[in-house]
């Protein structure tokens, strides 16, 4: 059973994107894998002290994005294959990365000087023994 | 017992005990009642005093009722004040440290609130006006009786008749 | 459906509640929000008829009458218990006036906020009472739960406890109704915020809508009361003289 229980507490946004983010990198990351089956979403709603409407719009959410399917009744599973742990991964490097440039952007950084940093601080980083994957 | 009881503390106010109120009503009433016998006695007792009069001779007014008869009610109406103040205190209990009013005027059986709070000091006052009726007309009829009493085998000098007509 | 329609209601020369018409359907969790005497109290009970108002009270319909009072609950601050009784003798009383009680739903939150059974109401915290006075309001057996902060003097443990264990706890048609000034603590709980000010309603959007806009309650509550971020800086800025940049 998917565990709501490490949920990080305040953070930005409407909380169902929150909840939606925090299933997307549990794929990502691997601890949610195919078949694990979803808590319902009155125990979510209790569990965050969240509204049930708030669970439903993103468990839809996530139906979308085909993360999680819903099966026999109101039970929901999740629905990993390598394809949308990779999809989960780039949309989570994706958002990450979208959060750095506007960053970059609002201090008035250009594009090329931009990607000649980028370059630079990953050769470093491949020095200091960070592994490629 | 129990279930006496319970069903009695359906008619005071949630919180008081109604078998006490009760007995306590009761209590007045017995004493507006022992107040209230002084009357007949004193009607009596005067009225033996008057015929001994009337048998040396002497010839007074006789006692009117009202004047016998004096304050024997007056218990019997500081019962019925006491339970009138009892019944504005029951109604406005529930509001006395909580609002229990809100609860009591939202439940479905509306009576609840008015019973609670007006069924002991009703059932008092009754029981006091009917008391009190009771001595007033035991009373009379006492009164009516010992004037016959005492007028019995009395002869009138002339032109006394009317004075005790 | 719990509809209130036109409701007026007066003290004397001040108007409470201007011409309020409001519907809340099964299963919706309402926040009603205002400041201080915006109506927020006086309009719950208006709702429950414990205040004489203008205006219609209807529950699918139907005026509210001795026949369906029960489906109304209510929880205040100024507590609706009786202070005398304890909490087994509130059971035995509510049980007997209420034909819906939910026993086990009782039993379950007497049990879970250790509230001691066989104590007068008086002896109490006032967390306690709060508490108390809110179960009583979700075990009465009611479709519809007014609550006018039920939540004055909890520190915000014991609030978020209550949220979560509702959440835990209602049925899918069961509705709340909710009055509070802690905007930011409910507004995960609410699916709809209902604003008062003055006795009308400025407000009244689907926390769902919110979201979808791109903003949250509190950016919707400031809008509607017609909140000037910069008022204060402006202030600020003529009382010592300086030019304000925005």
């Amino acid at each position: 059973m998917v565990s709501f229980s490490d949920f990080p507490t305040g953070g930005e946004g409407p909380i169902y994107l929150r909840i939606v983010r925090f299933i997307r990198e549990g794929v990502a990351a691997g601890s949610v894998v195919d078949g694990d089956e979803m808590p319902s979403r009155r125990v979510v709603s209790a569990t965050l002290g969240v509204n049930p409407n708030t669970v439903q719009k993103a468990y839809r959410m996530l139906e979308e994005e085909g993360l999680i399917v819903s099966r026999s009744g109101a039970k929901s599973f999740a629905c990993v294959t390598p394809e949308s742990r990779e999809a989960a991964r780039q949309r989570l490097r994706a958002e990450e990365l979208g959060r750095v440039i506007s960053s970059l952007r609002r201090s008035g950084m250009e594009k090329s000087a931009a990607m000649e940093l980028l370059s630079r601080l990953w050769d470093e980083d491949i020095e200091e023994g960070g592994e490629e994957e | 017992m129990k279930k006496v009881k319970i069903r009695l503390d359906r008619l005071a106010p949630v919180g008081i005990n109604a078998a006490l109120e009760l007995k306590c009503v009761g209590a007045a009433l017995a004493a507006a009642l022992l107040w209230g016998s002084v009357a007949p006695l004193h009607i009596v007792g005067e009225f033996m005093d008057f015929k001994e009069l009337l048998n040396v001779g002497v010839f007074n007014k006789m006692p009117g009722f009202s004047t016998l008869f004096g304050g024997a009610l007056y218990g019997f109406a500081a019962v019925i004040t006491g339970l009138c103040a009892l019944a504005v205190w029951h109604w406005l209990y529930p509001r006395l440290g909580a609002r229990s009013d809100y609860t009591l005027r939202r439940l479905p059986r509306r009576s609840e609130r008015y019973v609670r709070a007006f069924a002991i000091p009703l059932a008092g006052i009754v029981i006091s006006a009917l008391l009190a009726a009771i001595v007033l007309l035991a009373s009379r009829a006492l009164y009516t009786y010992m004037r016959g009493w005492a007028l019995r085998g009395v002869t009138l000098p002339a032109g006394m008749e009317d004075m005790y007509a | 459906m719990l509809e209130l329609n036109k409701i007026y209601k007066s003290y004397g020369f001040t108007t409470a509640i201007d011409c309020v018409t409001l519907s809340v359907g099964p299963g919706e969790i309402v926040g009603l929000f205002g400041e201080n005497g915006a109506g927020k109290t006086t309009l719950l009970k208006c709702a429950l008829g414990l205040t004489a108002h203008e205006g219609t009270v209807s529950l699918d319909g139907e005026p509210v009458t001795r026949r369906n009072i029960e489906r109304l609950s209510f929880a205040t601050c100024e507590h609706s218990f009786f202070p005398g009784l304890t909490p087994n003798a509130h059971r035995d009383f509510y049980r007997e006036h209420f034909p819906k009680w939910r026993e086990k739903r009782y039993a379950a939150l007497m049990d879970f906020f250790r509230l001691p059974p066989r104590k007068p109401l008086r002896s109490f915290s006032t967390g306690q009472k709060n508490q108390f006075e809110v179960i009583l309001a979700l075990s009465q057996g009611a479709d519809y739960i007014l609550m006018d902060e039920p939540f004055a003097g909890n520190d915000i443990f014991n609030r978020e406890d209550f949220y979560k264990v509702l959440l835990g706890i209602l049925e899918p048609e069961e509705t709340v109704i909710l009055s509070t000034h802690l905007l930011e603590e409910v507004e995960n709980f609410v699916s709809r915020a209902v604003l008062i000010k003055k006795g009308k309603i400025v407000g009244d959007e689907l926390i769902s809508d919110l979201e979808d806009r791109g903003t949250d309650l509190m950016g919707f509550v400031k809008s509607a009361y017609g909140y000037e971020p910069d008022r204060v800086s402006r202030a600020l800025g003529k009382l010592t003289g300086e030019e304000d940049e925005k």
